[in-house]
């Protein structure tokens, strides 16, 4: 798991630099300059709320949707123009969208009408290889089981060998246990084709536990574009701390406020905070404690004795935090 | 001052908004010219209509209309609940079977009834307006059926089961809940049926009902009253018009019900006393429609060709089939291609340009007397202007029937391609864009296939009215060519009915095939759309 705080491969040209990108649907401004660089073999995912404009962005960079600013420059070609058919980026969406008529290596070829038949075939046997579904060429999508559809969809995108692909939600229509495992596959896919990549999620866990870098969006800005580390324990704005996980928030000495993570409070018995809900979460407890003013604070480090709801407690924090933003 | 970026205009808009435009304006101009001929009616003409035939003729066909409608929604709506929702031996077979009387055209049922029951009641009484009625709602009723089956077994399993869990039994579930909400697409059905039933004139002239569509084709061959005949027509576009309307209004509200995911309606199994109710209900149908119709039409074939009579008719059975093979193919290849490149065309293109598709399903509206009086006037006009070689005319040529057919079922295979490219996910196309795909390479390799089932069915729908289709061929085939349906039409105009057996045979079982095929089409997940 990549836990560095800077960008990993900051040092290379970007194989995609989007500048300023504005995009204005039905009055609103779903983009509002939008600036986001993705270095070569490097896995960007981007969160935010829904209607956020993440999509629209996705949308934006492979050519299908236009833009009334700003430019998109992919492997140092300006693209803002071109048409989708001409950019050469790859696409996975939600629904997977395979070709349901044509057989699975079919639909991995497709990509490669302009060559030559042997190298076509060889391009998508060794692509089936890489998404260990060889033995599945000869199958209709809807034969498969929904990760192996999506599965298809990601070999199919990476077949052109494109210098970015750009995943929206793609594991949104699996369910729990099964998008944990085919979202680290598709990371290690990504990495060993050494292809850099956009993942649009909703999804904080998998935005914070998939991305090299994750870029955290709202009413069509990014807000924040950084390491995971960095994004979750220095947000560079409430919103950013508060859409990424729980936090709260203690007053600090400067006459501002500590941001503090659950991890980094711990409760103890008796004191001038009241427990007000305890979570069991398997092997700790979170709890929500409130103060006489009002203000609450979320911990998971506690006494090993639970404490129950009623309780009289203290918070501590077991980190310096961040100054709030 | 930020230009939208040349996204937005792709190459192959010009192409497209070519097509759209070109096929719009010549599928709608024989309707367009035939408005235009009637902005100024002619008083005279009008004034006598009115005194003489023009009130019982609007009277008679408002009966007719609404006599056939109501009866093909009844038998359809309640054989297709019967079907959707219960379980009981032989109920596939019966589904299927009970779309079958849909190869039967109303004119061929309507001699077989009128031979078999004049020996009953006798020749005279049998020419009613009821056993009309009754003979076109047996031939007719399966496009109600067919459309409210879809519509019930599109009806999710929850909804079915919350109105059981709110007390309501298996009669109110289809009373509140079930029959509301296929309202729609009954009305789909019955508006199909009305426009069958204002464009028939076969069945009305065996029954001697002088319907609206009656008089155009008897003021045109009576008369050779042009004026009357397109006064006539405007009469009868009036009430299509209406029918539209109606069917608009209607057909408010949504058209699905069912979660993607969810399952579809739960099939009731029936007791063995119920079994055999159902059973003998539907075969009973079967029987009147289809049985009796087949079994009359195989007996007086097997008699004519054994006498050896059925060779005395001019021209012979090859000419009556290979005519129609030529002008119903040619029709639908036309059809299907135009149709085709048109919904293509069309399809993500926006607002303009899908009322533009709109616009070349008007002469679907139209009773098949008025296209052919607006194609014969919009075709003398291209006449007139003499492009054409000395001594050619579109006016009589095959070339101008062929064009007449293209305009009336036009809808047929655009709506059916349509429906198909619908159900193509736009995320689907957008993929093969990025993969490198062009708009044509698109169209072919993806939206086409993804297309075929609903295109198929549009084909064989498209066989079954151009082969049965009468008045059209009647009034504009050229001279000296006989068709199986002109060929029936004159046998039983002159109430020869074994001479019709063999053409009407031939017709019905060319039907059967389409039908199976439109039949395979919606199993493999084609919708019927109107």
């Amino acid at each position: 798991m990549s836990t560095v705080d800077a960008a990993p491969h900051s040092g290379s040209a970007p194989v995609l630099r989007a500048t300023g990108i504005r995009r204005r649907l039905g009055g609103r401004d779903v983009l509002d300059g939008v600036d986001l660089e993705v270095a070569p073999g490097e896995l960007v995912t981007l969160v935010g709320p829904s209607g956020c404009g993440k999509s629209t962005l996705l949308r934006v960079l492979a050519g299908l949707e236009p833009t009334d600013a700003g430019s998109v420059v992919l492997s140092g070609r300006d693209v803002t123009t071109v048409p989708a058919e001409q950019r050469r980026v790859g696409l996975v969406f939600q629904d997977n969208a395979l070709f349901g008529h044509l057989r699975v290596a079919r639909n991995v070829a497709f990509g490669l009408h302009h060559l030559p038949k042997a190298e076509r075939e060889a391009r998508t046997a060794a692509m089936l290889e890489v998404v260990r579904l060889g033995h599945l060429a000869r199958r209709y999508p809807h034969q498969l089981s929904g990760g192996e559809q999506q599965r298809v969809a990601l070999a199919r995108a990476l077949a052109p060998q494109p210098s970015v692909v750009l995943l929206d939600e793609p594991f949104g229509a699996l369910d729990e246990v099964l998008r944990e495992e085919i979202g680290w596959e598709v990371k290690s896919i990504l990495a060993r084709s050494g292809t850099a990549a956009v993942l649009v999620t909703h999804d904080r866990h998998e935005a914070l536990s998939l991305g090299d870098r994750v870029a955290v969006m709202d009413h069509g800005r990014i807000l924040q574009c950084a390491p995971p580390r960095t994004v979750y324990e220095r947000p560079s704005s409430r919103f950013v701390a508060d859409f990424l996980a729980v936090s709260s928030y203690v007053p600090s000495a400067s006459g501002g406020s500590t941001m503090l993570r659950p991890h980094q409070l711990r409760v103890s018995r008796g004191g001038p905070w009241t427990v007000r809900r305890v979570e069991f979460l398997g092997a700790s407890h979170r709890y929500t404690v409130q103060s006489a003013n009002g203000s609450t604070a979320v911990a998971d480090l506690g006494p090993d004795e639970p404490l129950s709801v009623g309780d009289a407690c203290d918070v501590s924090p077991v980190a310096s935090g961040v100054v709030s933003p | 001052m930020f230009a939208g970026t040349g996204v937005r205009v792709r190459p192959g808009s010009f192409v497209a908004w070519t097509v759209i435009v070109g096929t719009v304006a010549l599928v709608a101009s024989p309707v367009a010219v035939l408005a235009w001929s009637l902005a100024d009616p002619s008083t005279e003409v009008w004034a006598e209509l009115w005194r003489t035939r023009l009130p019982s003729m609007i009277v008679e066909t408002v009966v007719l209309v609404a006599a056939v409608v109501a009866g093909s929604v009844v038998l359809g709506a309640s054989l297709a609940w019967l079907v959707a929702a219960h379980d009981f031996a032989g109920r596939r077979a019966i589904g299927w079977l009970l779309v079958a009387p849909l190869a039967i055209p109303g004119y061929v049922g309507g001699f077989v009834w009128l031979d078999a029951l004049s020996d009953v009641v006798g020749a005279r009484g049998v020419r009613s307006h009821w056993l009309c009625a009754l003979v076109l709602v047996l031939s007719l009723y399966p496009y109600v059926y067919l459309f409210a089956r879809a519509a019930f077994a599109d009806q999710g399993a929850d909804t079915v089961a919350a109105a059981r869990s709110l007390g309501a039994g298996p009669f109110g579930v289809f009373l509140r809940v079930a029959l509301p909400a296929a309202r729609p697409a009954i009305a789909a059905g019955a508006a199909l049926v009305a426009m069958e039933v204002l464009t028939d004139i076969g069945t009305v002239r065996l029954f001697n009902v002088s319907t609206l569509a009656d008089g155009v084709m008897r003021t045109w061959f009576g008369t050779g009253d042009a004026g009357a005949a397109s006064e006539l027509a405007t009469a009868l576009t009036g009430a299509a018009l209406l029918l539209v309307a109606a069917d608009r209004l209607l057909r408010r509200g949504a058209r699905r019900s069912r979660g993607a995911s969810e399952a579809t309606m739960p099939r009731r199994r029936l007791s063995c006393a119920e079994s055999t109710v159902a059973l003998a209900v539907s075969l009973g149908v079967l029987t009147v429609a289809l049985g009796v119709p087949l079994a009359r039409l195989v007996g007086w074939s097997t008699e004519t060709i054994r006498a050896g009579r059925a060779v005395t008719v001019s021209g012979g059975v090859a000419h009556h089939v290979a005519s129609t093979v030529l002008l119903a193919g040619s029709a639908a290849v036309v059809c299907m291609a135009a149709g085709t490149l048109l919904a293509l065309a069309v399809a993500r293109r926006g607002r303009i340009a899908h009322a533009l598709g709109r616009v070349s399903t008007v002469g679907y509206a139209m009773p098949g007397p008025v296209v052919a009086v607006g194609a014969v006037v919009a075709l003398a006009a291209v006449d007139r202007l003499g492009w054409l070689p000395d001594g050619y005319f579109l006016v009589g040529s095959a070339a101008g029937l062929v064009f007449a057919l293209v305009v009336r079922f036009f809808a047929v295979s655009y709506q059916g391609v349509e429906a198909g490219l619908e159900k193509v996910a736009p995320t689907m196309v957008e993929s093969a864009r990025v993969l490198g795909a062009g708009r044509v390479r698109s169209a072919v390799a993806i939206e086409l296939p993804a297309a075929r089932y609903g295109a198929l069915a549009a084909a064989a729908l498209l066989s079954v009215d151009l082969v049965k289709e009468l008045p059209i061929t009647l009034l504009l085939r050229p001279f000296g060519i006989d068709t199986l349906s002109t060929w029936v039409w004159q046998a039983t105009s002159e109430s020869l009915w074994a001479q019709a057996a063999v053409p009407s045979l031939v017709m019905v079982a060319t039907g059967m095939v389409a039908v199976g095929v439109l039949l395979v089409a919606l199993e493999r997940g084609a919708e019927v759309v109107s």
